[in-house]
């Protein structure tokens, strides 16, 4: 009889999994990340005026929200400017990546990079640059609604459509072209191969790429800000002025629609883009 | 119907980025009705030949000429030909009769007369009764069938088939290959096919074009293209064969006067003089234990090397002073196993026919 009994299921060498610093880490990491979030929206259900002690539970704060008139019309703003975006940049996005994909033409490299600066470059930046560029051409402003919102609509498909295009690129590269060339075979003109065959195997690409088009839109803040006069306040504006004041559980339960709403989206993108993949591999 | 070739091939070259000459100056032409067979290594330009015909490559030079008309300005949509793609390249988002019936859709063709192709062709196939299901539902070989279907339905002068067995499994392959041969002759339309499988290209085709480095080395018939390959290159790829090095000179009336260090002089059939190589297949060969008689052979005696046993034949190595030991294959016609038991070392004659020896310049 060993005196030791053996461990009936020893740690094996790749179990990180099991390791007590990794599993702290995790959850240290998650807490941080979550917490507040979470404690956003607990407080958004809070029954006080001011927003530091749990003093009972209440909806009252979401009627509020829904009687409140102005930030209703700034809702509607960013719902109109999300939908304007999410239009233009799938549509530039999709010819953009059919291009790259496609030809190849001179200083294809400096467009492709060119093309991504948007994203790269700090938001901070890119708001200022949009601002000063708007005030120099002398971009018409206090035009009638929608109309209002065309500068901050235009800043916005600007650095959007770079991360549509860059996700209906990747859709294009499991495209087999000899599924193209079969099409054009059997009788199809170019137009007829683009519509029938590429078209449809860009599909889950343009969804997944509409949908965070659709939410980078929605809750942009810096670039907005910006870019937005006092007639054309968007959600995020609208909350951040209203933190200005105090913060209320109104503006709590304000930031829970609005992390709701862009995780109903991104959760729908992310979906697309599993079946994407798995329907890109199936086809090889 | 004309005798006049299906297509014509003439002087035709494809220079890929101003250096690569991936077709050089190939002259082919392709009968009526014909099992066509283009045949080589990869990268020898069959792939670039087949791609031309269908349009997707332009010649550099030279000229395409398909059912009487000149290709040169026609675009792959409007040519008379459909292809059958090494992927198959079936439409993965369209149904099995959505898919045959594309190609009568962009035709305008009115929508019963698609219907009853669609399952005209379909039933050619054998898949009269897989019309709805998607792609990903099927299996290799069925989503081959789909695809040649689909291509045959438009009833196109020529049907080009790139590779079409390489991506089934070895037992699927025999029988499709059959299968094309039946469905070929059924439709009478004139097939192209494209493959760098001998055995594919001698059991199927009616003739075949055997290409190397872009150019064509031989058109022949199968059987002509192993008996009688035209030089070095197509007897060493079409099957297995044996190549005695020697110097010939002309010995009159279409015969040359062979010198080789193995088996010393030979007069025999043939017109390449210089630096030769001798050819003979290994089933060609015969073994003896006394030195034969007949002076219609070319015997040398042989030290067996290795043996492989092949049930219907052992495939037998004699070391007879060349560089790379003589290989014969003999059939077991006996049930003795004493009889045809070959051990290294072993000494024997080794001779086959003057007939049957080839000679073969570069």
């Amino acid at each position: 009889m060993s005196m030791f009994k053996r461990n009936p299921d020893p740690m094996g060498p790749l179990d990180y999994s099991r390791r007590f610093s990794l599993r702290f880490t995790v959850a240290v990491t998650l807490f941080f990340l979550y917490a507040p979030i979470i404690g956003l929206i607990i407080f958004s259900f809070n029954d006080s005026r001011r927003n530091v002690v749990w003093r009972g539970f209440t909806t009252d704060y979401y009627v509020k929200l829904f009687n409140n008139d102005s930030l209703m019309l700034a809702f509607g703003n960013s719902l109109t400017i999300a939908l304007f975006t999410t239009l233009f940049s799938t549509v530039l996005g999709a010819l953009t990546a059919y291009i790259l994909w496609r030809y190849r033409f001179p200083g294809k490299a400096v467009y492709e990079g060119g093309m991504a600066l948007p994203i790269v470059i700090p938001e901070i930046c890119m708001g200022v640059a949009m601002m000063v560029f708007f005030a120099r051409i002398g971009w018409p402003s206090g035009m009638m609604w929608p109309f209002n919102l065309s500068a901050i609509t235009i800043a916005h498909i600007a650095f959007s459509f770079p991360f549509a295009a860059i996700v209906i690129r990747a859709r294009l590269e499991s495209f087999n072209p000899e599924l193209a060339e079969c099409a054009r075979d059997l009788g199809a003109s170019e137009y007829r191969v683009f519509r029938d065959v590429v078209v449809p195997h860009m599909k889950p690409g343009l969804i997944a790429g509409a949908l965070l088009a659709f939410t980078l839109s929605l809750d942009d803040f810096v670039i907005t800000f910006f870019t937005s006069g006092p007639d054309t306040v968007t959600f995020p504006v609208k909350i951040y002025s209203m933190v200005r004041f105090s913060v209320t559980p109104e503006v709590n339960a304000a930031s829970t629609v609005l992390i709701l709403l862009t995780l109903v989206v991104t959760a729908f993108a992310l979906r697309m883009q599993n079946r994407n993949n798995m329907l890109g591999s199936a086809a090889h | 119907m004309t005798d006049e070739p299906i297509i014509k091939i003439e002087n035709v070259s494809k220079i890929f980025g101003g250096t690569v000459k991936a077709v050089d100056n190939v002259n082919l032409e392709v009968n009526r009705g014909e099992f066509f067979a283009l045949l080589g290594p990869s990268g020898c330009g069959k792939t670039t030949l087949l791609r031309m015909l269908a349009g997707f490559e332009v010649p550099t030079h030279g000229r395409v000429v398909i059912d009487g008309q000149d290709m040169s300005k026609v675009a792959p949509n409007n040519r008379p030909i459909n292809m059958v793609f090494q992927s198959y390249a079936v439409f993965p988002h369209m149904s099995v009769e959505q898919n045959v019936a594309y190609g009568l859709k962009m035709d305008r063709r009115p929508a019963k007369e698609i219907k009853e192709r669609v399952a005209e062709a379909l039933d050619l196939v054998k898949l009269g009764s897989l019309g709805k299901r998607m792609p990903d539902e099927m299996s290799g070989g069925q989503r081959q069938r789909v695809a040649l279907a689909r291509a045959l339905v438009k009833r196109p002068s020529v049907l080009l088939l790139d590779e079409p067995l390489s991506a089934l499994d070895a037992k699927l392959r025999e029988a499709m290959q059959l299968e094309l041969v039946r469905l070929q002759k059924t439709v009478g339309i004139t097939f192209v096919i494209v493959t760098h499988d001998q055995s594919e290209a001698l059991s199927m085709a009616n003739r075949i074009a055997v290409m190397n480095a872009g150019t064509v080395q031989q058109v022949a018939p199968p059987a002509t293209l192993y008996e009688v390959p035209a030089n070095r290159f197509v007897a060493d790829f079409i099957g297995k064969i044996n190549l005695i090095e020697g110097t010939a000179t002309a010995a009159g009336e279409g015969q040359v006067k062979v010198t080789a260090p193995a088996i010393g002089e030979v007069t025999l059939a043939g017109k390449d003089t210089g630096k030769v190589s001798l050819a003979v297949r290994p089933e060609k060969i015969f073994v003896a234990e006394s030195e034969p008689t007949d002076p219609k052979v070319i015997a040398v005696k042989g030290k067996v090397g290795e043996v492989a046993y092949f049930g219907s034949y052992s495939n037998v190595f004699f070391d007879i002073g060349t560089e790379t030991p003589l290989q014969a294959d003999i059939s077991n016609v006996t049930t003795d196993v004493d009889e045809f038991t070959f051990t290294a070392g072993e000494e024997y004659w080794v001779y086959w026919r003057k007939a049957d020896t080839l000679v073969l310049g570069d």
